[in-house]
């Protein structure tokens, strides 16, 4: 599979100056599938771009979109997304369940006046929502592992299996919210399963360890956090992801180096996430 | 990867509270697997030095739980079992018979845990106790 990333900030695109070598875009990621087929790992604003890649290439007539959970920095560009336009797309939506209110109306509740000119109903494209099942499934020949993670309000990971190579994805986490993740058992660690042995996890990052005790319980980790996350769940490669608003680049590169001491040694020491970043797994 | 074992979040955070207060609070997977105590709940049953033993709803009789008046209550109807085994929260005043011999009075409040989606995934026993210690 290629992944490649169109968004990597948190809360709040953060345009400018100070954030041009990162990217200011919020969360989108795209992945490639061996056989084509195309996932995309939530609407940040960051789609908006990958919607006009995909309108450039080769016709696409099939996308699913993964949402991790449903703040705003998460979904604010499916408005803007080229294959919400295009009737000639089937664009299968999917997202955390909830006992209140199917994901339609949720999504709804965003793209209807006064926020959104247009009606979620009256779109050219007919998305199909699915809850994200517990079980497993297949999308072409990957393997979908779908579990919720701690964070405010119902989110998920999503880790992505394809000929023995593993891609997860937690970009809004905060598994040490009252855990001492050096000392709990695995089973009991939010997202261990979503991210144990995945040659790639992109995790939140969001702040320094300064910065976390004044920020917790808001849902994200700190750098050390993921460190340890990421040690604990022997993933082969860290992506710090989810970068602060208000982290420049170089404060987020004194988090790259804060994050490579606590790593220790070379091998899949934590890299920063950044727009075009391109990974790809080979079966 | 289905072979690694995840608990749900919901009962991840349950546990965690109880791990970081000061009242007696236990928590119970959704098949009926006592997961987690905390030391407070050792105390009150009357059992030291690591002795807890306890897994399973049908080991609780041991402690001889009875309703106020003494007579016995059946482990169905104890408010742990009542949130595991029909999902509804119950709460009722008992006595207990601790293991150090200690009848104490308790009041029990369980409730069942329900995950974002609606799924079932355990239950939660808070426990006041309602005197000091009296044989």
């Amino acid at each position: 599979m290629k992944i490649r990333i169109w968004g990597c900030r948190g809360s709040l695109a953060a345009p400018g100056p100070s954030t041009v070598k990162y990217g200011g875009n919020t969360s989108s990621v795209e992945v490639r599938l061996e056989d084509g087929s195309l996932i995309v790992l939530d609407a940040g604003t960051g789609i908006r771009d990958l919607g006009r890649h995909i309108a450039a290439g080769e016709p696409v007539k099939k996308i699913n979109l993964f949402l991790s959970h449903l703040h705003l920095d998460h979904v604010e560009g499916i408005g803007f997304f080229s294959a919400l336009w295009n009737p000639d797309i089937e664009l299968h939506v999917w997202g955390p369940p909830s006992p209140l209110r199917s994901l339609q109306d949720r999504i709804a509740t965003l793209m209807s006046p006064p926020l959104f000119p247009v009606h979620l109903a009256d779109v050219p494209c007919r998305p199909i929502y699915h809850d994200v099942p517990e079980e497993e499934f297949m999308i072409g020949d990957a393997r979908i592992h779908v579990a919720p993670v701690a964070h405010r309000n119902a989110t998920v990971g999503f880790r992505i299996e394809e000929n023995g190579r593993s891609f997860a994805y937690i970009p809004d986490h905060e598994p040490a919210l009252g855990i001492d993740l050096e000392r709990v058992e695995p089973e009991w660690v939010s997202g261990f399963s979503v991210a144990h042995g995945a040659d790639v996890l992109f995790h939140d990052s969001q702040y320094t360890e300064d910065e976390y005790p004044d920020h917790r319980a808001w849902g994200h980790s700190s750098v050390a956090h993921t460190v340890l996350f990421g040690q604990m769940t022997k993933v082969k490669d860290l992506v710090l992801f989810h970068h602060d608003p208000a982290h420049s680049d170089e404060q987020l590169e004194l988090h790259r180096k804060r994050a490579k001491e606590l790593w220790g040694g070379n091998n899949g020491a934590p890299e920063l996430a950044y727009e075009g970043m391109e990974i790809e797994l080979k079966g | 990867m289905s072979a690694i074992r995840q608990r749900n979040v919901a009962l991840i955070l349950a546990r965690e509270l109880a791990v970081n207060v000061a009242t007696p609070m236990w928590v119970w997977d959704e098949s009926g697997s006592l997961v987690y105590y905390n030391d407070h709940v050792a105390a009150m049953l009357g059992i030291t030095n690591g002795g807890f033993d306890i897994s399973e709803l049908g080991e609780l009789s041991q402690f001889s739980p009875s309703d106020l008046d003494g007579t016995p209550i059946p482990t169905p109807e104890l408010p742990s079992a009542i949130a595991t085994g029909r999902r509804e929260p119950a709460h009722r005043e008992m006595t207990i018979l601790g293991r150090d011999g200690v009848r104490r009075t308790l009041t029990v409040t369980a409730f069942p845990l329900f995950g974002r989606g609606g799924a079932f995934v355990g239950a939660m026993s808070v426990f006041w106790q309602r005197d000091g210690d009296s044989s």
